[in-house]
């Protein structure tokens, strides 16, 4: 019995043969389910398109010093004013976005990838192994996010790559956590004790069953997240742990303008605009998806059936 | 529990032999303790012939559900021995499952559940042929088309997701890929259960249909005694991880020996008003048993209508009670079996002489 | 069969007319309840029966408005209780009501009862909701009400938490805080479906006897036709969000108009008879977001004739119908424009030489109207 309005929603599409195939992403009714998504992906669009298309764009060099234009308001040629170097701003801001989106990306590359397999390895094999994880997990657990980070890139010595490693250990424990508790109730579920009737291993299962089940749920909060591991970049870069000079890292040119509050308004406001609307469009995003995915897990009458 | 008298006349084809599944408590975090262990089944023997189905009703904490997975493998018995066609399998601590497993399988109670949702339907029916490298790709797209027609749904089903599906229908692909090993033996936990009530009758009857094509054998387990009924040639009831009572169905129904069946075949609702204002009825007190702390001697005991119409002998309490000899392939684990009303036994289930108490 | 006092025909507690929910998501329009009307006397057994998409839930809620806004809404119709229509209401005074004069026994006890909360401390919340009495006193009576739901020493239990309890046990407390302050009238929700059977057997008995001893009208909801057989006096079938049948509980055992009651009474597996053949029903409980335009039964109907597909048959007294077995007494009412002869409920077909159940037309589903 097909469900009409899935094929109507396009929730299901015809193949070439005219056999139904389910769509693999509905994005028009996440759209329209709210203003605030649309929002959320226009911002993470345009923030992904300047981090890949962003040198073909800005106007200048993000690192050429004219000494001639330093300390430039907003103008028609510098958009964003320039610093003390005479650095056109808003050519460094758009190479900033690059910088961060590679960031981001690879913080949670690795700590996803690692959190996620430690969580499902944890769950499914239980007793000691499991005791064993979840102590050390609660142990990074317990420090402060951005305390730990900062003294990881603090000891390793300041780099933007120190900072990667620093916020990738700080990150993968959230996921071990999420990915464990996923697991720890998938693998009691009915279709997985009928894999294991059927003889199948624990490796089938994790990468067949598990992985594809949680990954709803993770991709909520990697969107979640991306936001915050930007903001945490910056702000170890701020401090001067992360991102040196002259990298046009957005913290790194809020810290170099910090002492010209006064005088330059401009220098750390329009980075730290764009820092702040980066975070929001992602943080839009990951909430439009997670209740997105939790009402079609209940059904169109919420819950009520009869 | 001693072993249950001779009946099977067949070569068992399923036995289990004074099985035991317990689960420890365990207290603590850091150090576990063990500080005591659930009975989930205590010492229960059972046999299946080819082609027969026997049912096991219980409610909460009678152990059924424990019983089907122990024979399909997903828990490992404590104690005792399942012999499949003769041979034992592997108890704690020996191989993981060889050839003979396969031929046991399961379907269970939540037809949505029983379905990974990301997987089609198709891919979920022949999970067990991929599992054991069974036939090449083609091969098994055809055989997952047959076993749909088999369970009454056509081929084109397998490209859909089971949201796609209906509870009934979902329990169908659940039973297609139940039988896509050519097994000999199905434990059916609560396989009816959560579908509407109009679509039970369908899958009952389908039940039904492949146990003749196919010579299957069930182990029907249920808590609903009116469903049971239709499907078992033989009925056991279980309490507190024992089987209290054992016989023909249609003994079993009319000829309740066991005080705890009786009050089971009072409790149930019969769609019939008049019936309903005449029977006798019997009325347990309290709540089921704890099975990790059962009451000693007879498990029943405490809740007994029997032992309290006889003056509450102490025999109840002290001793356990071994099978009694009911009549051919009826037995009943209770010292007083022979001692139930016929007029009680009668009257539960029809309308009696006399109007209810 | 008991001892309830015999119903003034004037004074109903609950009267419904013409009652019709409907539902709005993004995706589609659900018309979970159409134009359902019935009376409930004082002191009345009323069981509404049926299955997924049947509406009974849904009915139910509208009566307690305890729908989920703003997905659902009550289109149309009145729900008069005594003199009041509760539709009309407001919030608060609705608040008023429920406990007081209208009580829930729901399906799930576990979720019925606050985990946080003592099973005391909500007793004891619900009484003095409605009544100003001191806490001392509320307890008292908070520990009588468990009495009276056989809950063994009370007093100690007042200060357990609903987790401590068995299931059948946390049923009888949402009883107890449900008959508190002795309602009119009490609507139980499938109360036993979570149950063992012989826990369900106690609660049962304990809703008959509490609800016969005060008087309390009971609207029972359940798809266990024996559960009906047993606690009520009349009955209501439910198909689709339309009523199809009702008629009082010996009669619809006994002479089942409608294709659909039938259909259920043959089809459920019973204790005391061995080796009837089951005759299910064909095909599958319906989608609620199509359906077709007339009787929403057609699709599975072995009585169906062609207007079955066109048009809704009305909700009208069996006596107005033709149909062979005799005439039924008054009070039997029947949605179906080919009804089922007495002699054709066993077969579960008609038995008219020749007939074949109606094909559906061209055009025999149509999406529900998503204006």
């Amino acid at each position: 019995m097909i469900n009409q309005d899935a094929v109507e929603q396009g929730h299901l599409t015809r193949g070439p043969a005219g056999q139904l195939r389910r769509a693999p992403w509905a994005v028009q009714p996440f759209l329209a389910e709210s203003r605030l998504n649309v929002l959320g992906v226009a911002i993470v669009t345009l923030v992904l398109l300047l981090a890949v298309f962003g040198p073909l764009i800005a106007p200048e060099n993000p690192n050429q010093i004219n000494l001639l234009a330093i300390l430039q308001p907003p103008s028609v040629h510098h958009w964003f004013g320039t610093d003390n170097l005479g650095r056109d701003l808003f050519s460094r801001v758009i190479a900033g976005t690059r910088i961060s989106v590679e960031v981001a990306v690879i913080i949670l590359s690795l700590s996803v990838t690692f959190g996620t397999a430690l969580g499902i390895v944890s769950g499914l094999a239980g007793g000691l192994v499991d005791e064993i994880v979840m102590r050390v997990t609660d142990l990074f657990l317990a420090f402060p996010g951005f305390v730990l980070a900062a003294a990881i890139a603090a000891t390793l010595g300041p780099s933007l790559q120190h900072t990667v490693l620093a916020l990738a250990v700080v990150f993968w424990p959230w996921y071990t956590r999420l990915i464990r508790g996923q697991v720890l109730s998938l693998r009691e579920r009915e279709f997985v004790l009928a894999a294991r009737v059927a003889r199948a291993g624990t490796m089938w299962i994790a990468t067949r069953h598990l992985a594809r089940n949680v990954l709803a749920i993770l991709v909520v909060q990697v969107s979640l997240d991306v936001g915050y591991a930007i903001l945490a970049t910056s702000s170890l870069s701020f401090l001067g742990l992360g991102a040196q000079p002259p990298s046009p890292e957005w913290g790194a040119i809020i810290a170099d303008g910090r002492s010209y509050i006064q005088t330059a308004w401009w220098w750390i406001t329009f980075p730290g605009l764009v820092l702040a609307l980066t975070v929001l469009g992602f943080n839009l995003l990951g909430d439009g998806l997670r209740d997105w995915i939790d009402p079609r897990l209940r059904g169109s009458l919420g819950g009520v059936q009869e | 529990m001693t072993t249950p008298a001779p009946y099977v006349s067949e070569p068992a084809l399923l036995e289990v032999r004074d099985l035991r599944v317990h689960f420890p408590i365990t207290r603590g975090t850091v150090f576990r303790r063990t500080v005591g262990q659930v009975h989930a089944v205590d010492g229960l023997s059972l046999k299946l012939a080819t082609a027969e189905t026997v049912g096991l009703v219980g409610e909460s904490g009678s152990g059924k559900t424990t019983l089907g997975r122990a024979i399909v493998g997903l828990l490992p018995p404590t104690s005792g021995t399942i012999l499949f066609r003769g041979l034992p399998f592997g108890t704690k601590g020996a191989a993981r499952g060889h050839a003979g497993r396969s031929q046991l399988q399961m379907v269970f109670q939540d037809p949505t559940a029983s379905l990974d949702p990301k997987w089609r339907v198709g891919a979920s029916i022949a999970e067990p042929l991929r599992v054991n490298h069974v036939g090449t790709r083609t091969e098994r797209r055809e055989r997952v088309s047959n076993l749909l027609e088999v369970v009454g749904l056509s081929p084109g089903h397998a490209r859909r997701y089971p949201h796609e599906l209906s509870g009934g229908q979902r329990q169908r692909v659940g039973l297609a890929r139940a039988l896509a090993l050519n097994p000999a033996v199905i434990v059916a936990d609560e396989a009816v259960s959560a579908l509407d009530v109009s679509i039970r009758a369908q899958v009952i009857n389908l039940l039904r249909q492949l146990q003749d094509e196919l010579k299957l054998s069930y182990l029907f387990i249920a808590h609903d005694l009116a469903v049971v009924r239709h499907l078992s040639d033989r009925v056991a009831v279980m309490y507190l991880g024992q089987i209290v009572e054992q016989a023909a169905a249609a003994d079993l129904y009319s000829d309740a020996r066991h005080p705890y069946t009786v009050s089971l075949l009072s409790a149930v609702p019969v769609p019939d008003p008049s019936v309903e204002a005449r029977r006798q009825r019997i009325v347990l007190p309290g709540d089921p048993p704890n099975p990790a702390s059962p009451p000693p001697g007879c498990r029943f005991h405490t809740r007994c209508w029997l032992r309290k119409r006889l003056g509450n002998p102490e025999r109840c309490a002290a001793e356990e009670p071994a099978d009694q000899l009911v009549s051919v392939g009826h037995t009943a684990a209770c010292h007083y079996a022979h001692e139930v009303p016929e007029n009680v036994r009668l009257s539960v289930v029809g309308p009696s002489a006399e109007p209810a108490s | 069969m008991d001892g309830r006092a015999q119903a003034a025909a004037s004074d109903p507690v609950l009267r419904v007319r013409d009652l019709s929910v409907r539902f709005d998501s993004r995706r589609n329009v659900v018309h979970a309840v159409n134009g359902v009307s019935f009376d409930l006397e004082v002191g009345g057994a009323l069981g509404l029966v049926g299955e997924s998409g049947s509406g009974k839930t849904v009915t139910s809620l509208a009566i307690l408005r305890l729908l989920p806004r703003p997905a659902a809404r009550i289109v149309t119709g009145e729900i008069w209780l005594g003199d009041r229509d509760l539709i009309r209401l407001s919030d608060r005074e609705m608040r008023r009501l429920r406990g007081k004069e209208i009580s829930l026994v729901p399906q799930d006890p576990l979720s019925g009862l606050n985990p946080v909360l003592t099973v005391g401390e909500q007793v004891v919340e619900t009484l003095r909701a409605h009544e100003s009495i001191r806490r001392r006193e509320a307890r008292h009576r908070a520990a009588e009400l468990l009495g009276t739901v056989g809950i063994p020493r009370p007093s100690d239990q007042l200060d357990r938490y609903p987790h401590q309890f068995s299931g059948g046990m946390r049923q009888r407390v949402l009883i107890a805080i449900a008959l508190a302050l002795r309602p009119t009238l009490l609507i139980a929700d499938e109360p036993t479906t979570a149950l063992d059977v012989t826990v369900q057997a106690q609660v049962l008995d304990l809703l008959h006897e509490l609800t016969a001893q005060h008087g309390t009208a009971i609207l029972l909801i359940s798809h266990d036709l024996g559960i009906m057989a047993r606690m009520t006096r009349r009955i209501m079938v439910m198909y689709a969000g339309y009523v199809v049948e009702s008629a009082p509980t010996v009669e619809i055992f006994a002479r089942p108009g409608h294709p659909y009651t039938a259909g259920l009474l043959q089809s459920i597996p019973r204790v005391a008879d061995a080796g009837r053949p089951l005759t299910p029903i064909a095909g599958s409980p319906p989608e609620l977001d199509r359906r077709p335009r007339g009787c929403p039964f057609a699709p599975r109907c072995a009585w169906a004739l062609d207007v079955c597909w066109r048009e809704m048959p009305s909700l009208a007294p069996v006596g107005a119908l033709s149909f062979s077995g005799g005439p039924r007494p008054v009070g039997h009412l029947l949605a179906c424009h080919n009804p089922v002869a007495a002699d054709e409920v066993e077969g579960g077909r008609p038995l008219r030489p020749g007939f074949r159940p109606a094909p559906p037309p061209e055009d025999g589903l149509v999406a529900q109207e998503t204006t």
